[in-house]
């Protein structure tokens, strides 16, 4: 018994081993990924890919952890053939401190992850919402298969063009006429369904001028099935500078 | 002498297990009443449309409430194995199926299922439709079954035991629709 | 070992039928489907003929399904082998032999070994719709040769409702469990034997219907069926619609055995603390069935009412469609519940008879399955954070996340047992290993679609695409196919070919991760969730992950080939050939008609895990008392 015990801490002292290389090598690979991310184009990305970028080291780490034990117990307790069929003298059926360590790390983790990256970013969110005092209203309307907006304040009606200031917080007021859409630009890191009967609001800050031509993130694309035409279900995006807004709104008001 | 023939030996519940486990599937009929009890008020509001009629409500709210007296002779019947007894409680019920779906039928005919409480009034009320035809085959079935082999249906009794859970079930959830749908 | 003498003895006077196959025997099949046909044609065109339509109509075609629903069960012997005599009729025979598998019955292997002949097929043919789907992503555009974007929308609404509904709510719970549950509970039969044997029979018109959906029209709303798009993008949904509600149906017949038979039949000695964890797993999996399955009927029937009747539940100016998406998800997140837990019972079950270890934490195992069961119950919200209030998000957030800490305790239980072990890898043990490391990225990802800011940008987007099929296909089907070569043996007598089954894992394992974890990456690039059309900076990475698809559907006709060749050819396996504790090995392989003969009952005198040199026999056997 005290032979098989001196084995398992040999063992375990394996895993720690080869957990420290598997954290080397995935924290490596996630830290070229993250390098390579797409753009951001609002406060809001920044926020929402925080969050992604977060997990993500947590997964690796996690992944590493969980399923470095997994591959290195199973290679390292494999019995020699299917013909060997001797029971190992560890027969426990439970050992505390394994349990009670797997536990407080569980709940420990799932508890900071609600606080963050969860709580914390909508608290970010909802905060960008709360403090705009003046926000650009645009209102959207989706139907099948296309993109309308209006600048109700600069009086711009019914554009297939989405045109924003850079820098500026905008009230994105989404309606549809028929099925349910989603107003989606990935560039800017948020969507929001949009639902027959109601009204709903996404407020986003562009913080990085571009068109859809020098970055396809910038665009609207329907991110809800909505029949064929779904995958064409898109606008072209231009965000601009205020002084070229104003020039825009000034050529295209009524 | 024990029943050794295939039949028997691979159908092996108890009729405990058998009467038992049959509350499984009450669960979830009644779970899905629940919902359309909960979902009224999202589509009907608070309000009741004045077209419907209250009198034929009231009626077979009742009726539903006096069937359990057959209900109970029967299961009565059941328990002291008299198998025969029970049929002309079964009978009965039969008969008070076939009232409930006229009335259904009858109520649908006071409303529009385009509107919002027609529609869920409407879905909820084909529910218990169909849940009378159940309960007329399977009382059908159990009379029948006694009738031409009563030594069938006396090694069977579970059977019979679960219709008339049923039945209890289905007024309990009456009721509930009533006060749902009538009153509140 | 004195246990299989007592057996031997009596089984040699059952008296079993020998007959060899016939194709006489396959007489229900035919009157099933003719019957079927005929019913529905009559049906609908009657229905067409009163309401001055077409028959593709929605009520026309909904009228037809039932009414050929209804005559497919007469046919199928549900007439004869059980109305008839319910109504005081002759009584019907029992078929014994090989016949029972071609037509209703009472038996719960031969209704097991059927789910999972049609889970292969419907496996294969949702499948095929997978490869067209990856086809026509092989280029950004719009392909003209291959699927309009009609037909791809068709294509992969097909694909996803028959994976889950057709194949991987089955598969395991079906083709497996209900095999499994009345042998490893000691008893011949689960408790309502006729409903578990009607339950396959509902399955064939349903996904027969769905696959035929198109000739009516198609629907193009995917697997949820989301109004108002649902009313009006093809006639369809009303296939889809009943499709799926029948097969629910049949899964919660399932689930009402698993758990009477759990409840009411465990044989002499089997407290719930012997209860074997697949079980568990089981009854956790019906448990959500019979609570949660409510809610999604009322869905699918109001989405049907909308479509036939004429209300106005989710469509016109007073609808509501967002009520469908929370009555849709109360089951449907619940139901990848239905389908993992079995899963993880799987590899619960086959890891402590492997690794000669006694399950590891055992208590918190089961905490587990039954707790992700009951948390599973309050969070389908998750599904569509993008379509709620903001008040609703940080509750639900919370709950689903959880989630991870029960399923946690699975990889708890998992690792202590092979942990000091002695670990005997086959092919199904490999594959129990690989289902792990699959899961674990699939349930890894799944925070961050519980996380609410990280979920309003991935949400929709190939990344949730790669997490469940992480989840569904690296998980529950690595474990379906582990668990067919466990319990090989069980249920043909011969074992499967070793070398094949370990190359197809790695074969499985290289492709899958090829096709799927690219997914992750285009997700985060901005590439969203059915379209048939994307932008050219996509074009490489769907190119990789297409051609990857194809090997990993190339694959799959390997572990086929194996079963259907190793069921016929292969090597001859001993009645318990794992060394196995359990109870379901204790009795002959393959298992007779009658699993152990009239006067016999097993009783268990200990746990079924203990593996040690000096351990006792778990299970003895006794004479039935008698009443």
């Amino acid at each position: 018994m005290n032979a098989a015990k001196e084995n398992l801490w040999k063992a375990f002292r394996g895993l720690v081993v080869f957990w420290i290389i598997g954290l080397a090598i995935g924290e490596t690979l996630m830290a070229w990924g993250i390098g390579n991310w797409p753009i951001l184009g609002s406060i809001q990305a920044h926020i929402t890919a925080d969050a992604t970028t977060y997990l993500l080291w947590q997964a690796v780490a996690i992944y590493v952890l969980v399923g470095g034990a997994v591959v290195y117990s199973a290679f390292r307790f494999r019995a020699s053939s299917m013909s060997d069929t001797a029971a190992p003298a560890y027969q426990a059926r439970t050992w505390a401190p394994f349990v009670v360590t797997w536990l407080v790390l569980a709940i420990g983790i799932n508890l900071a992850n609600t606080i963050y990256p969860g709580m914390v970013g909508l608290e970010q969110l909802w905060g960008i919402q709360l403090d705009t005092k003046n926000p650009l209203v645009i209102d959207v309307t989706a139907q099948q298969w296309k993109w309308t907006f209006s600048y109700p304040k600069q009086g711009v009606t019914d554009v297939s063009q989405l045109v924003v200031p850079e820098g500026r917080t905008i009230d994105f007021v989404l309606r549809t006429k028929d099925v349910m859409h989603d107003f989606w630009v990935p560039a800017w890191g948020e969507k929001k369904d949009v639902i027959p009967n109601e009204v709903r609001h996404l407020f986003i800050t562009p913080t990085m001028l571009g068109t859809t031509a020098t970055n396809p993130m910038l665009r609207v694309q329907c991110s809800l099935i909505c029949g064929n035409g779904h995958p064409l279900m898109r606008a072209p995006v231009k965000v601009v500078t205020p002084a070229d807004f104003k020039a825009w709104v000034a050529n295209n008001s009524f | 002498m024990t029943d050794n023939s295939y039949a028997k030996l691979m159908d092996p519940a108890s009729e405990r297990a058998k009467r038992g486990a049959f509350f499984f599937l009450i669960l979830f009929a009644a779970i899905i009443f629940a919902m359309w009890d909960l979902a009224r008020f999202l589509w009907g509001g608070t309000a009741v449309p004045a077209t419907l009629n209250m009198g034929v409500g009231v009626a077979l709210t009742v009726l539903m409430l006096v069937s359990l007296v057959p209900v109970m002779a029967a299961r009565k019947k059941l328990d002291q194995g008299d198998d025969a007894g029970i049929v002309s409680s079964l009978a009965t019920l039969i008969v008070v199926s076939l009232v409930m779906a006229g009335g259904i039928v009858y109520s649908w005919t006071t409303l529009t299922i385009g509107s919002g409480y027609g529609g869920i009034y409407d879905i909820t009320s084909l529910w218990f439709l169909v849940h009378f035809v159940a309960a007329i085959l399977a009382l059908l079935a159990s009379i029948m079954k006694i009738t031409r082999t009563p030594e069938r249906a006396k090694s069977e009794r579970w059977v019979s035991y679960n219709v008339l859970t049923f039945w209890g079930g289905v007024v309990i959830l009456w009721v509930a629709f009533f006060i749902v749908f009538y009153i509140a | 070992m004195a246990t299989n003498e007592i057996q031997e003895n009596a089984l040699n006077n059952m008296g079993v039928d020998k007959t060899p196959f016939a194709a006489s025997m396959l007489f229900p099949l035919f009157r099933a489907t003719l019957w079927g046909l005929t019913g529905y044609f009559a049906a609908a065109w009657i229905t067409a003929l009163l309401f001055h339509t077409v028959i593709v109509n929605p009520l026309p075609a909904t009228v037809g399904y039932v009414v050929g629903l209804i005559c497919w069960l007469m046919g199928s012997g549900v007439w004869e082998g059980w109305i008839r005599r319910a109504f005081g009729g002759k009584e019907a025979p029992t078929y014994t032999g090989i016949e029972r598998y071609f037509r209703f019955g009472p038996d719960s292997k031969s209704t097991a070994v059927r789910y999972v002949v049609l889970n292969i097929v419907t496996f294969f043919l949702a499948g095929m719709a997978a490869m067209a789907i990856r086809i026509e992503l092989l280029t950004p555009d719009s392909t003209s040769w291959w699927l309009s974007e009609i037909q791809y929308n068709q294509t992969f609404g097909i694909h996803g409702l028959m994976m889950l509904l057709g194949v991987v709510a089955s598969a395991i719970v079906g083709g497996v469990g209900y095999y499994l549950i009345p042998l490893m509970l000691g008893t011949r039969n689960v408790v309502f034997p006729k409903l578990l044997g009607l339950s396959w029979w509902l399955l064939p018109p349903a996904t027969f219907a769905v696959f035929m959906s198109p000739t009516i029209g198609g629907f193009q709303t995917g697997w949820w069926g989301y109004p108002p798009l649902a009313q009006n993008s093809g006639s369809g949904i009303v296939w889809y619609v009943l499709g799926a509600a029948t097969i629910l149906f049949a899964s919660l017949l399932g689930a009402i055995n698993i758990a009477g038979t759990m409840v009411y039949m465990r044989a002499k000695g089997m407290s719930l603390g012997r209860v074997p964890i697949f079980v568990w797993g089981l009854f956790a999996a019906a448990t959500i069935l019979v609570v949660e399955s409510p809610a999604t009927y009322t869905g699918a029937l109001m989405d049907l009412s909308d479509m036939i009747a004429g209300s106005h539940f989710y469509t016109g100016p007073t609808g509501h469609p967002l009520a469908y998406l929370d009555q849709f998800w109360f089951l449907f997140h619940p139901e990848v519940y239905v389908f993992i837990l079995p899963a993880f019972a799987i590899w619960l079950e086959i890891l402590p008879a492997a690794a000669k270890r006694p399950l590891f934490a055992r208590g918190w195992a089961i905490a587990g399955l039954v707790g992700v069961s009951m948390l599973g119950a309050m969070l389908g919200v998750h599904h569509y954070f993008t379509a709620v209030s903001d008040a609703r998000m940080p509750i639900f957030m919370t709950i689903t996340e959880t989630v991870s800490i029960p399923t946690g305790f699975i990889y708890l239980s998992a690792i202590g047992t092979i942990w000091g072990g002695r670990l005997r890898i086959n092919a199904a043990v490999l594959l129990v290993l690989m289902a792990m490391m699959n899961f674990l990225i699939g349930g890894l990802t799944g925070i961050f679609n519980a996380d609410v800011p990280a979920d309003l940008q991935l949400h929709n987007t190939y990344w949730v695409i790669a997490h469940f099929h992480y989840t569904m296909l690296g998980g529950v089907i690595f474990s379906w196919i582990a668990a067919l070569y466990w319990w090989f043996p069980k249920v043909t007598g011969r074992k499967i070919n070793e070398f094949w089954g370990k190359f197809h894992a790695w074969w499985f394992f290289v492709f899958f991760n090829c096709t799927f974890f690219p997914m992750f990456i285009a997700g985060i690039e901005g590439m969203n969730r059915r379209i048939a059309i994307y932008l050219p900076y996509l074009h490489d990475i769907n190119l990789f992950m297409s051609i990857s698809s194809f090997f990993l559907g190339a694959g799959f006709l390997i572990p086929l080939a194996n079963l259907l060749y190793s069921w016929r050819y292969g090597p001859k396996a001993e009645a318990n050939p794992w060394g196995s504790n359990g109870l379901e090995w204790q009795i002959k392989s393959p298992t007779p008609y009658v699993p152990y003969p009239a006067g016999t009952e097993p009783e268990v005198v200990g746990p079924n895990d203990n593996y040690a040199a000096e351990a006792k026999e778990p299970v003895i056997w006794v004479p039935t008392p008698s009443k």
